[in-house]
């Protein structure tokens, strides 16, 4: 028997439907003024390797069989690496720890002002190569997994140019800038006849985080009062709300660019273009992305502003590997790698590219 | 994060639809103006101007203040940094001396342990450094696991 059509509320519904939020927003309201930030990153793990800022997570196994191939997360530079392991439910180190892959995570830390002399030899030739070395030890396997976001995703790729004999068997990169000359409004604000790098790095050391918040704010200036006016739109419902807190909290929780870094990624990257032209230089060695041949999947966001998709598209044709492909899904530079659309449209992609590979 | 159009147009007729889809509207055709804007060749020269300033003034301000800290013989800044950096490279050294000792002990301990059990077969032969029960590394991919099957 077939079910009675759902009626759509009338006005006298909808307007008590309507007051019925208003009185949800201000009690609501009142209690998210009131109530501490949400917490993130509760997946189980240990630390198994630490060194200065730098912590090597492993992840505790949800189940009775694991791929054998171990998967190494590495983040950003200058974000927080909980975007990857926000809430239960929200959480792509949950996700692929239940699905039966044995994950492992590099947590840059905040740097400190010492640590302003970090280069991207020391990321790429040292701490990337030393953690790798612990999670073959800690898991007793010859090769690796690498899952690299954003910025982690272009140290990685460097880390697999300069390592073409290493022990790396995949490298999956989520929004990689490659062609600086497609960061669009980030190359332009860095334009060097007015942009010196060289007298920020020399005055502060490291670049403070607040500059890169205000870069990130500037690129979409009215999105975040728009933010507010959905969030008082919506702070009836307790998910929208949660969802809120925990993305405006990894939003403003961004690190320190460590100093020399950011004068290299600044001069190398942004002004000269060196890795996209293949004339970069790391510690003596050439690193150039052709010299990539493991299987590589590079996954980009229709409406990435900050890694716009012209920065990042030209990525896996310039990589040498013979099983390569990149995937292009609607969302953003956040929302594709956490959120509703991410469990929806990224994770299973992902879960099934690496697992085919991982045994 | 916002709604989808799809799950509000499932909720029936909202009075406040609209002023939402101008809202989405009004936020994307800004952006683009004001970021467009912010990145014209006169706002180029006049951030570029205010940075120089502004890290001028902070640079003044840290010389000021070293010299003060001198005057009544507290450590600088600069002196904090530099004690910074020599306490990150002990802890380096001492990272680098536990790691050689934990290897001398699992070479030590592998001859002993006859506890095959608590570490799960690797095709590499290796045991895991952590003591902690591990599952087996044998998963196979749902396709592949299925046509095994087969």
């Amino acid at each position: 028997m077939s079910q009675p059509p759902h009626d759509e509320p009338g006005l006298a519904d909808r307007v008590r439907l309507e007051i019925d939020k208003l009185l949800q927003r201000g009690v609501k309201g009142f209690a998210y003024l009131r109530s501490d930030a949400p917490d993130v990153g509760l997946t189980p793990k240990d630390v198994i390797h630490a060194r200065g800022t730098l912590a090597l997570y492993h992840y505790q196994a949800a189940t009775d069989e694991v791929y054998r191939t171990p998967v190494l997360l590495v983040m950003s530079l200058v974000s927080k690496p909980y975007i990857l392991d926000l809430a239960p439910g929200q959480s792509l180190v949950e996700y692929l720890v239940a699905r039966g892959h044995d994950v492992y995570m590099i947590d840059w830390g905040v740097p400190r002002p010492e640590d302003s002399g970090l280069r991207l030899e020391n990321y790429v030739l040292d701490f990337i190569p030393d953690c790798v070395e612990r999670v073959l030890e800690d898991s007793g396997e010859p090769d690796v997994s690498i899952v690299g976001y954003c910025m982690g995703g272009m140290l990685s790729a460097m880390y697999a140019a300069a390592h073409g004999e290493g022990p790396l068997r995949n490298l999956v990169c989520f929004t990689t800038p490659f062609d600086f000359d497609g960061m669009g409004l980030m190359k332009r604000w860095s334009d060097p006849k007015y942009f010196d790098v060289d007298r920020i790095v020399d005055t502060l050391g490291n670049v403070p985080p607040e500059l890169l918040v205000r870069s990130f704010e500037m690129m979409r200036p009215v999105s975040n009062l728009a933010a507010q006016i959905r969030l008082w739109d919506n702070m009836w419902s307790d998910e929208f709300v949660r969802s809120y807190r925990i993305f405006d909290r990894w939003a403003n929780d961004q690190i320190p660019f460590p100093g020399e870094c950011f004068r290299q990624f600044t001069k190398d990257l942004q002004w000269a273009n060196r890795w996209y032209k293949r004339e970069l230089q790391l510690g003596g060695r050439r690193v150039d992305v052709g010299r990539i041949k493991v299987p590589f999947l590079h996954v980009m966001a229709e409406h990435d502003h900050i890694v716009p998709y012209d920065a990042a598209k030209e990525l896996a044709d310039q990589v040498g590997s013979a099983d390569k492909s990149s995937i292009v899904l609607k969302g953003g530079h956040v929302s594709l790698v956490a959120g509703p659309n991410a469990v929806r449209r990224m994770w299973p992609q992902l879960d099934t590219w690496l697992a085919e590979r991982a045994t | 994060m916002a709604e989808t159009r799809e799950s509000r147009k499932s909720r029936g007729w909202d009075p406040l639809q609209g002023l939402r889809e101008l809202l989405d509207q009004g936020e994307r055709a800004l952006n683009e103006v004001l970021a467009e804007r912010s990145a014209s060749e006169r706002r180029n020269a006049l951030r570029g101007r205010l940075s120089n300033l502004l890290l001028d003034a902070q640079k003044r301000n840290w010389e000021m203040w070293a010299r003060w800290f001198q005057t009544i013989n507290l450590p600088t800044r600069t002196d904090v940094i530099r004690l910074g950096k020599v306490l990150t490279q002990l802890e380096q050294r001492m990272s680098q001396l536990e790691t050689g000792l934990k290897a001398v002990e699992r070479r030590a301990g592998v001859a002993e342990r006859a506890s095959p059990s608590a570490s799960a077969p690797s095709r590499s032969g290796h045991a895991p450094a952590s003591d902690r029960p591990r599952p087996a590394r044998t998963r196979r991919p749902p396709s592949r696991a299925a046509e095994e099957k087969r």
